[in-house]
């Protein structure tokens, strides 16, 4: 869904092109270990885990979510995607974090992760954990958790709101019966009459006119935007924790789109939780994050404060994006644009992703891939540039 | 609404037309038709050549076939098909008196295959690639793959000769049961009824199985499951509440066109197991040349074909909220 | 493995090798990391998928076996086709039974004569005849070949004649829109409603009575299974056609102004190539079902050419046959079994690898 098999385009009539394409040897190989290791992963999903097994502690409570070393690989026909390679960063409570990423970075999958719904079989988290704060002084590791469990975490204490509002909501049921079914699960010893009246404050609090007439209907009569306060009110009636936003706004026009994330602004302030926003929009992180994760080819390259990544970009990369960015009042012939594209990440080498379309290369970049260099207490980016000049500065 | 209506039930009448044309054409050109070989090649009756003459002309067979076409169509718009020559009644009636056996044989199966296969559609589209979806897959595979006359003979060698659980004979009622009480008679009907009606199910099983499976792995990959999911629904409540609801449309809708089959019975089967249902009058109509019957019946099938394609629209409408006419 | 396969292992070998060698040093050679991804060849994909499932090779077996029995089998046979086998020593044995009362005392006496056969009617399973012989001494297994030769060339003609009425009609309609597609559909519609078994039963007596040649009439049959048959094709090409009109890469086609025809031939066609492969395989599981039911009413081939349908119709006229002789009609009930279900497999195969979405 996210990494598209696609040919290479090399000029035609050049030799080499046969490079690109696996031979039926290599694909039956693939195929063999694919199956081996989606058959062991699947069995572990299926086990059962007790509570204390996927109970842990969290490297700070003030975190509502900690990503240590996530991995998750998706096994296609093609070899092994690592969408998520080792992703480590935090999300403090009440704070909004923004992850940043050109398209096919694993920004989603990321957060799918968070969620559990990476599709499953061909999807797997293959390592590292996910330790969400639980309250009450529990934590829990939510790349351990049973799937069964997961339903105590979905829906009431991380709730999502998608990317596609147009298809996100189920077709054959009413607005309605959507709504009351999330409060009806979540919120014990709810009638019906309850559920309904929260269903309508929430269809209000989120800037719909007429929420019982709305109420009914079915989703196909709303607009795309009506759609996503839909979504936005269904993810928030039970007050949850932390709000997963992927990319809230791409599918809707511009003047929706303030409207959206001023909504969602406003909510998370009223509902005092936490917010990890994905988009490829930077003017929309510099708008809303306090602090920034920016990816690139299935792993964290640079990431701290707003401030940090605005005022002081590091990785040639995350410059790179702030110059494709048109900024009003300043006149450029042209705007700036990255070099090249994401690489998909089947059996990537192990030296900076980036080396090919980095402008600022050195020869260390050929070498391994390089580790976070801590520049400030909340600011770490990965790449050679920075090692040289800390190392120095010691 | 009533526009849409009007239009779909002229266009279905110009359907039907069309079928009756080319049917009663196809018809006129059977070579022998009643007359002939029921009465000239029976050397008992001596027949002149008069008699013959007015018998064809008694059947309407001296006219041209434009000619008989209008006579068949102007009483057929009064719903009068004519009189069987075979079966010596107006085709109405035999029609009315056969059609509840088939109708009887096709609805219980309908109901044992029906839910069967949505059943197990879903379990085999949720478990995708396991092992009880290769299972299934499998044996529907080879039910629908069983030409219906040799699954059946297999069924009647195994389970009537060899384990003796059913009369070899047969037809409606054992032989050999003479006067029986009607609970005792309504039983071995019953009884007579199994064997037909596990060789539909078996047979029916599989293109419906096929279909309800590809249904629910479209809708278990659309966006709103995967929302249902992240609701924190149980896995039963996102399959049987949320992606069954979507999966039904289709296969609801598909009942409406099993109406002709309903009624029209199904030939091979009542021809195998020697059921006197409308199939069977039907094929020894055919083989005799009765014109008008085989005529009536063919009409009585193009009409439920026609009726069921709208009934199906219909439903769908009722059942897709986003499915509004607009025309 | 071939020539150009062991070149693209060099190649990819050759390839790597680079790329570990660039990897500890500078930069020497250009590798960029797009270089070093590599992906499957479209055509590659499909076939992978196909393989993969395991159900679309055992339908390949079946079929290519049905083929090399059908079609080479019966070389090796030394019955012939519709030729009774007359060189048998079996005796058609029938027993008296007498009872005689001499002084009082019942002696029972049995007469046993045994007259030679003709005809080498019903023999069992044997060394001679590895399948028995029917009702009428043919040999089954050689019937069952030849009967394949049949079902299998019949159902091959009908659906590329289906496939080339339909694509032609079809198309047409989808593709010129207007008051073609408006009496093409009217056609089809008309077609759609006329129940096939009756309409080929009907034709079946019209065929007898035009006084058709015993051999050909199974090629006339052919004819107007097609004219039942190609409504779906059509159906199939003209929603596909519809549905790909709308769609953005034809709408660029028409706006790079493409020829009509390299839209239809380049962009249309390979568009709708996959379904129409898909249906057609599995078509021809229908035609050969279709065929053995009218044979099995005796509608197709006559006697004693064979047919599979036809030699299943022996236990209708012959009820020992089914009870006790399942070896004369149980082997073309199997081949067409297998021949359907080897379709079934293999179209089905083809559709899930076609398929993008359908990834496992």
């Amino acid at each position: 869904m996210l990494f598209k098999k696609k040919e290479n385009n090399l000029p035609a009539g050049e030799k080499k092109k046969n490079v690109h394409y696996l031979t039926g040897k290599e694909t039956r190989e693939i195929a063999k270990s694919n199956n081996r290791r989606i058959r062991e992963l699947e069995k572990k999903k299926r086990m059962h885990v007790s509570e204390a097994d996927y109970t842990t502690t969290m490297r700070d409570d003030n975190n509502i979510v900690e990503f240590d070393d996530l991995h998750t690989h998706f096994f296609t026909d093609a070899g092994v995607v690592k969408a998520v390679d080792g992703v480590s960063f935090d999300i403090p409570k009440g704070a909004t974090v923004g992850v940043v990423g050109e398209s096919g970075c694993g920004k989603s999958v990321t957060s799918l992760s968070l969620m559990r719904l990476v599709q499953g079989p061909m999807g797997q988290i293959v390592g590292g954990s996910i330790r969400f704060n639980f309250g009450d002084g529990k934590a829990y590791d939510i790349a351990k958790m049973p799937m069964s469990d997961m339903r105590k975490i979905r829906g009431e204490k991380i709730a999502m709101i998608f990317q596609e509002p147009m298809t996100s909501l189920n077709p054959v049921f009413k607005i309605g019966y959507q709504m009351d079914e999330m409060v009806l699960l979540h919120t014990p010893n709810c009638t019906k009459d309850q559920a309904k009246a929260r269903s309508i404050e929430m269809l209000q609090l989120v800037g719909i006119a007429a929420p019982e007439r709305v109420y009914g209907c079915y989703p196909h009569e709303l607009s795309g935007g009506m759609r996503q306060r839909v979504m936005i009110a269904i993810a928030l009636s039970c007050n949850p924790k932390l709000i997963v936003a992927d990319e809230p706004t791409t599918a809707l026009d511009v003047t929706i789109q303030a409207q959206i994330l001023d909504l969602l602004r406003e909510i998370k302030a009223k509902i005092d939780g936490s917010v990890m926003l994905i988009t490829h929009d930077l003017g929309v992180i510099a708008e809303m994050a306090d602090y920034v994760v920016v990816m690139y080819a299935g792993r964290v390259i640079e990431c701290g404060t707003t401030e940090e990544i605005f005022d002081n970009p590091l990785h040639p990369y995350t410059i790179g994006l702030q110059h494709s960015k048109p900024v009003v009042n300043r006149k450029v012939d042209r705007l700036y644009n990255i070099p090249g594209q994401v690489p998909n990440p089947i059996n990537m080498p192990d030296f900076c992703y980036f080396k090919d379309r980095c402008d600022r290369c050195v020869g260390k970049c050929s070498g391994e891939y390089p580790a976070f260099v801590q520049v400030s207490p909340t600011h770490k980016v990965a790449c050679y540039l920075y090692e040289e000049k800390t190392n120095s500065e010691e | 609404m009533l526009k849409y209506i009007i239009k779909r039930i002229l266009l279905s009448l110009l359907i039907i037309f069309g079928v009756s044309v080319l049917i009663y054409t196809l018809l006129r050109c059977m070579p022998a038709d009643y007359v002939e070989t029921k009465f000239t090649l029976n050397p008992n009756t001596e027949l002149t050549p008069e008699r013959i003459a007015q018998m064809k002309e008694l059947y309407g067979l001296n006219d041209s076939i434009i000619v008989g076409y209008w006579k068949w169509f102007v009483k057929a718009i009064r719903f009068d098909f004519g009189y069987s020559f075979k079966y010596n009644q107006p085709v109405t009636k035999v029609i009315k008196d056969n059609m509840w056996m088939s109708f009887t044989l096709t609805l219980l199966s309908l109901v044992i295959y029906y839910p069967l296969a949505i059943f197990l559609g879903i379990k085999a589209a949720v478990k995708q690639y396991g092992a009880f979806d290769y299972a299934t897959t499998v044996f529907t595979m080879l039910g629908i793959s069983l030409p219906s006359f040799f699954f059946s003979a297999i069924l009647i060698k195994v389970f009537a000769y060899d384990f003796g659980w059913f009369d070899t004979s047969l037809g409606m009622k054992t032989p050999s049961l003479i006067n029986p009480t009607p609970w005792e008679a309504f039983w071995d009907k019953a009884w007579h009824l199994v064997l037909p009606i596990m060789t539909i199910v078996i047979l029916s099983l599989g293109g419906l199985m096929r279909r309800s499976r590809t249904n629910m792995l479209e809708v278990l990959n659309a966006d709103y499951i995967r929302t249902a999911r992240a609701k924190g629904l149980s896995e039963n409540a996102v399959i049987y509440k949320h992606a069954f609801k979507n999966t039904m449309i289709p296969l609801v809708t598909m009942l409406a066109g099993l109406l002709p089959g309903l009624f029209g019975g199904s030939m091979i089967i009542e021809q195998v197991f020697g059921l006197e249902g409308i199939g069977q009058k039907a094929y020894a109509a055919l083989n005799e040349g009765d014109i008008p019957f085989v005529m009536g019946y063919n009409m009585f099938l193009a009409i439920l074909t026609v009726l069921g394609i709208f009934l199906a629209d219909i439903m769908y409408m009722v059942v897709d909220p986003r499915v509004k006419i607009t025309k | 493995m071939n020539e150009t396969e062991k070149l693209e292992n060099e190649n990819i070998s050759s390839a790597e090798e680079t790329v570990n060698e660039t990897a500890g040093t500078e930069a020497v050679e250009e590798v960029s990391i797009a270089d070093s991804v590599r992906a499957l060849s479209p055509t590659r994909l499909v076939i992978k998928r196909f393989f993969r499932s395991k159900l679309s090779i055992i339908g390949l077996i079946m079929i290519i076996g049905l083929f090399l029995f059908s079609f080479i089998g019966p070389i090796f046979s030394p019955y012939q086709e519709g030729v009774a086998d007359y060189s048998t020593d079996r005796m058609n044995v029938v027993t008296t039974k007498m009872e005689y009362v001499v002084d009082g005392e019942t002696y029972v006496c049995y007469k046993v004569e045994k007259t030679p056969m003709a005809v080498d009617r019903k023999a069992p399973v044997s060394w001679e005849h590895w399948l028995g012989t029917d009702g009428d001494g043919m040999d089954v297994l050689t019937q069952t070949m030849y009967g394949g030769r049949i079902s299998l060339t019949i159902s091959f003609i009908v659906v590329i004649l289906e496939m080339l009425i339909g694509v032609i009609l079809g198309g047409l309609a989808g593709y010129f829109g207007g008051w073609v597609d408006t009496l093409i559909m009217r056609i089809v519609d008309i077609f759609s409603c006329l129940p096939d078994l009756p309409i080929m039963l009907i034709i079946g007596a019209v065929l007898d009575g035009m006084k058709i040649p015993a051999r050909d009439r199974i090629y006339y049959m052919m004819v107007f299974i097609t004219l039942l048959g190609w409504i779906g094709v059509a159906r199939l090409v003209r929603g596909q056609i519809l549905s790909l009109r709308e769609q953005e890469f034809m709408v660029s086609a028409t706006a790079r102004g493409l020829s009509t025809k390299r839209k239809i031939f380049r962009h249309l066609i390979p568009n709708v190539m996959p379904h129409l492969i898909v249906t057609m395989t599995l078509g021809l599981g229908g035609v050969i079902l279709m065929e053995s039911t009218l044979s099995y009413l005796n509608l197709g081939v006559p006697k004693p050419y064979a047919a599979w349908g036809s030699m299943i119709s022996a236990v209708d006229k012959d009820s020992s046959i089914l009870q006790y002789y399942f070896n004369v009609w149980g082997p073309p009930g199997i081949c067409i079994v297998l021949a359907v279900l080897g379709f079934n497999f293999i179209g089905d195969g083809l559709r899930d690898a076609f398929d993008p979405k359908s990834r496992k």
